[in-house]
């Protein structure tokens, strides 16, 4: 069987936020949005956090779904979300995550 | 060449200069090569004042500044055509841009067949219809009809997104079908929340659209929409399909026919 390929979504939150309570959030997103089956698709987990900036591994398609919610909700619960970049590995989402600085986006 | 992309619809929550900067600054985080922050006239709000002609031109001068393509537009939100022929013929010529809302029958009937109205904004209602006549004025002519995600966003059910969606999905589909030129923006009012352009990509693609199709609704449509309207304003085109050409482009086009 061929391995699914992954998306890693860098994105910036503007407010303060523990993962556990974000990762919630975005699942409760989903699922009003596109269902559970959608959320089969999108699977949200948060690889890598610094400060602001958050790390999230998702499929091809999740990548579509969570890009559908942003356009859709204009953030997870009333939190403004931004992506930054996406990228096909994780060692480069790092390494991007990184070199960012959080105060670049909080002006 | 890398495509050049636009939110064509940017609205501000008022019309003060200190924010514009800040607008502008979020529009260009969003990787966006242009926008538009647009006036509107509704029922309530029915004539265009002096600070917000100011404001726009500040804002184009900003805009420059950080390398951005600025776009004056001009929304109409009114229920009776005599109201907007009225505006037409005061404003056309001050905006790059000028927008109906399609709001009843009588309002799209008109526009379709107005030159002075390059875009048609589509009205996630029931009422938001266009017949066979309409869609051949709006092709023959070259109008966009325009998608905002503002709609979508105020939705106050579940229910009430559902039932949009469904009009957009099904107007999308008649516009890819009848080979009519569609746009897509945000319409939102504070750009902190304005979706970057390959969110939109991806959004409209699960609607059912081409992707080809979102891009250059994205980019190319619009950026030819604004040069030929920029053009009109200036009087290098004289009427549709004469151009009055520079030295250079003369030179060039007489090369080539040589």
């Amino acid at each position: 069987m061929m391995r699914e390929r992954k998306r890693y979504v860098i994105i910036y939150l503007k407010d303060e936020i523990d993962e556990e309570t974000f990762r919630k959030d975005l699942i409760d997103e989903t699922i009003n949005f596109v269902g559970v089956k959608g959320l089969s698709f999108f699977l949200p987990r948060i690889v890598f956090r610094k400060d602001n900036i958050f790390v999230i591994r998702t499929t091809v398609e999740g990548l579509k779904i969570f890009r559908s919610i942003l356009v859709l909700k204009g953030g997870v619960k009333g939190r403004s979300v931004r992506i930054i970049k996406v990228t096909g590995s994780l060692k480069k989402a790092k390494a991007v995550s990184e070199s960012l600085n959080p105060s670049m986006f909080s002006k | 060449m890398t495509k050049q992309y636009y939110d064509l619809y940017v609205r501000v929550p008022e019309f003060d200069m200190n924010i514009c900067e800040e607008v502008v600054r979020l529009i260009k985080q969003k990787r966006y090569s242009g926008f538009s922050i647009a006036i509107q006239i509704n029922p309530s709000f029915t004539r265009v004042t002096r600070s917000q002609m100011n404001f726009l031109e500040y804002c184009a001068k900003v805009a420059e500044h950080y390398g951005l393509d600025f776009v004056k537009r001009l929304d109409i939100r009114l229920k009776r055509v005599g109201a907007i022929k009225r505006f037409l013929q005061r404003y056309r010529r001050k905006f790059e841009v000028v927008s109906v809302l399609g709001l009843n029958r009588e309002v799209i009937s008109f526009s379709s067949r107005d030159n002075r109205i390059d875009i048609i904004t589509f009205y996630p209602s029931k009422n938001f219809k266009l017949l066979k006549g309409d869609i051949e004025y709006i092709r023959n002519s070259g109008k966009h009809v325009e998608f905002l995600i503002n709609y979508l966003r105020e939705c106050k059910s579940n229910e009430q997104l559902a039932y949009r969606l469904g009009l957009y999905r099904k107007n999308l589909e008649l516009i890819e079908r009848k080979k009519i030129i569609p746009t897509f923006s945000s319409g939102i009012i504070y750009p902190e929340f304005i979706p970057d352009f390959l969110s939109v990509i991806d959004f409209y693609e699960m609607l059912g659209v081409k992707r080809e199709t979102i891009i250059r609704g994205l980019s190319d449509y619009i950026k030819a929409l604004i040069d030929k309207n920029r053009k009109k304003i200036m009087g290098k085109m004289v009427s549709p399909g004469v151009e009055v050409l520079d030295d250079e482009r003369e030179k060039k086009i007489c090369d080539n026919l040589s």
